[in-house]
């Protein structure tokens, strides 16, 4: 039980709610806090890269053991592969949001784009490290839906 | 069988709907109907005759238990799938204040 490993989906869920909320009153505050969140997430992965090696770690959300040896609840998995993949997407994603800092000025509606792209990260984080078809699903859909919204953004000014 | 074969014939029927129809809003309502036949294929798989309730009883061990995980995986996707709808026709109203039309054959932008 390694509690690192739910950040990586719920620190870019719950900054996605701070962009919308905190946003609307503070001028600046979602460019350098999208940055600052998938900084710090980039940091995690790794963290979890230098330390993971053979190991599997297995987060179980809400503490529900396996009854009979068949998993129940919300399983979350950290193995060699999945450090990789979370690294590369948290890696990319602090890039991108770095960039858009500059590029995003020429757009309306930054509250929505960096709203957006913490939603995306996070379901992309969440598609990695589950442990069952049922929450790729579901996490799949979280970052598709914002990615489709990301796709159709952008009025410029 | 009948009910799998009736859910593929309304899956074509929404896949009918994509390929012949012009208007946006048609083709959104044809994928919402190919999305709902696959939401009762997965229901149907799991529908057991006579089965009752995941609630498991000691002193009847011989009922048949229905597996509550493909209602759980359709109730789940009817909620996705309506958000995906919403998705879409956010979509097409955008390209309808931007075109004006719903037509697409119209929206000349949009070909690669």
């Amino acid at each position: 039980m390694n509690p690192l490993i739910p950040l990586f989906v719920v620190i870019p869920l719950a900054g996605a709610f701070l962009i919308m909320i905190i946003g609307r009153f503070i001028e600046e505050f979602n460019k350098y806090f999208t940055s600052l969140v998938l900084l710090f997430l980039t940091c995690i992965s790794f963290y979890f890269l230098f330390t993971t090696g053979e190991k599997i770690f297995v987060y179980k959300v809400g503490g529900w053991e396996p009854i009979n040896s068949v998993p129940i609840g919300i399983y979350m998995v950290m193995d060699g592969f999945t450090v990789i993949v979370v690294c590369i997407i948290n890696l990319i994603g602090f890039l991108s949001a770095f960039y858009s800092i500059s590029y995003i000025k020429r757009y309306t509606a930054g509250n929505y784009f960096y709203a957006l792209f913490c939603l995306m990260i996070g379901g992309m984080n969440g598609v990695v490290l589950s442990g069952d078809l049922f929450n790729i699903f579901v996490f799949l859909e979280i970052s598709v839906i914002s990615s489709y919204a990301l796709v159709a953004f952008g009025v410029e000014k | 069988m009948i009910a799998y074969i009736m859910c593929f014939m309304l899956f074509l029927v929404g896949l009918y709907g994509v390929i012949t129809r012009r208007n946006l809003v048609k083709i959104a309502v044809s994928l919402s109907i190919m999305e709902i036949s696959t939401f009762l294929f997965f229901a149907l798989v799991g529908y057991i005759d006579g089965g009752v309730a995941p609630i498991v009883d000691p002193a009847d061990p011989a009922k048949v238990y229905v597996d509550p995980l493909p209602q759980a995986l359709v109730l789940t996707a009817i909620v996705i799938g309506l958000a995906t709808t919403a998705m879409l026709m956010a979509v097409i109203i955008r390209l309808y204040r931007k075109y004006g039309t719903f037509d697409i054959r119209e929206i000349k932008n949009l070909r690669g």
